[in-house]
């Protein structure tokens, strides 16, 4: 039996990886991408983690896994199907084996949201897609759609102004969400046209041109428009499907925090780290942060209950 | 016989250096291009795939779109 599984290979999970393996706790992280580093990955690069006024998140992430391997972390590179969290032992089966533990850090993080509405899933590759820096050059001189108003979405809807001739930037409320200075930029942008209060219904062609239908929530109006690609950017989905109903989540289906100072799930022995955690920013640092402390209260959780 | 593998690609897409250190890592030699650099490149590769997205890699003109790792195997008989 294991001292430590760490669920997922983010920041998080390898940050307390990084601690557990110094505790010189018995420990396995689970990760069920060919790549540590999550949402990490999807970055082209991180401006914000101290220590590198720049560095690619794929070069980071790397660097978080050789630093955790370093200290003598077992990876496994395994897709979990099934945990059972409850009582002192605690198993978690993936496809090839069955690994079982005195306690657990939930680290799985988030993925990208989808819109699920009908015509999403048949245009993707084709004129569908996440990530407006990868997939620009094919849309010059063409009229796209960006679904969303964080931060991501107006940063990609600024960058895609440098290839298409128009972008409609489509959000569902009277303003956006992004940073002033980001704001700013756009409403400066001759390209990007806003449209307040709609969202998108239905991609599909209408004689063979591809069209958004999208509906104001405020004057209840209906208007589709005739763009060649949509790029969608409506934030982020906890990735909960193995645990949720073992581990009491918020309505959000992020994991509740029982205590101020402490990231033990409702579950004793099982601590909650990163993305997956019920808070106000979802940040690298602060991820890395909850992986160290939930490492020391999983050290401090052995200690007490041997 | 080294199978001909090029590899459609652009700076920021994640996916696209997924593939290729992937393809590093089994010492596969292959040929990246940057569509924000030949943009007939971006339009060729449309019309031959129908894919408006990166990465696409040909193995002996064989598209495999994305970081599809069983495809990639399959083709390129990585064990």
């Amino acid at each position: 039996m294991y001292d430590l599984i760490i669920l997922g290979g983010g920041p998080a999970g390898l940050s307390a990886g990084i601690y557990a393996a110094r505790y010189k706790l018995d420990t396995i992280l689970i990760e069920k991408e060919y790549f540590s580093g999550g949402q990490v990955l999807n970055t082209w690069a991180v401006e914000n983690y101290p220590g590198f006024k720049e560095i690619k998140g794929d070069e980071l992430a790397k660097r978080m896994e050789e630093q955790a391997e370093h200290f003598g972390l077992e990876i496994k590179k395994e897709t979990v199907k099934e945990v059972e969290l409850r009582g002192a032992e605690k198993v978690f089966k993936t496809s090839k084996n069955e690994y079982k533990t005195k306690t657990a850090i939930l680290a799985t993080g988030s993925k990208p949201r989808m819109l699920n509405i009908p015509g999403e899933k048949e245009f993707y590759g084709k004129g569908v897609s996440y990530c407006g820096t990868c997939d620009a050059p094919f849309y010059k001189d063409k009229v796209v759609a960006v679904i969303g108003g964080g931060n991501t979405a107006v940063d990609e809807a600024l960058y895609l102004t440098k290839y298409t001739k128009k972008v409609y930037l489509i959000h569902r409320r009277d303003e956006l969400r992004a940073d002033k200075i980001l704001q700013d930029k756009a409403f400066e942008n001759p390209k990007i046209e806003l449209i307040w209060n709609s969202v998108a219904k239905e991609i599909d062609l209408v004689e063979d041109d591809k069209h958004v239908f999208i509906h104001n929530k405020k004057t209840e109006e209906d208007k589709k428009l005739a763009v060649d690609g949509v790029f969608v950017f409506i934030g982020y989905k906890p990735n909960n499907e193995l645990f949720k109903d073992q581990i009491e989540l918020n309505q959000y289906g992020f994991i509740r925090k029982q205590k101020m100072n402490s990231l033990e799930t409702n579950i004793p022995g099982v601590f909650a780290a990163g993305d997956i955690l019920e808070k106000e920013l979802r940040q690298i640092v602060i991820a890395a942060g909850d992986g160290a402390k939930a490492a020391f209260e999983a050290n401090e959780y052995i200690i007490k209950h041997n | 016989m080294n199978k001909r593998v090029v590899i459609f690609t652009s700076p920021r897409c994640s996916w696209c250096r997924k593939v290729k250190s992937y393809l590093r890592k089994n010492k596969i030699r292959f040929k990246d291009i940057d569509i924000t650099k030949d943009q007939r490149a971006a339009r060729d590769i449309e019309r031959k795939t129908g894919q408006k997205g990166v990465p696409v890699t040909l193995v002996n003109n064989r598209p495999v779109i994305g970081f599809d790792k069983k495809k990639l195997d399959r083709l390129l008989d990585i064990e």
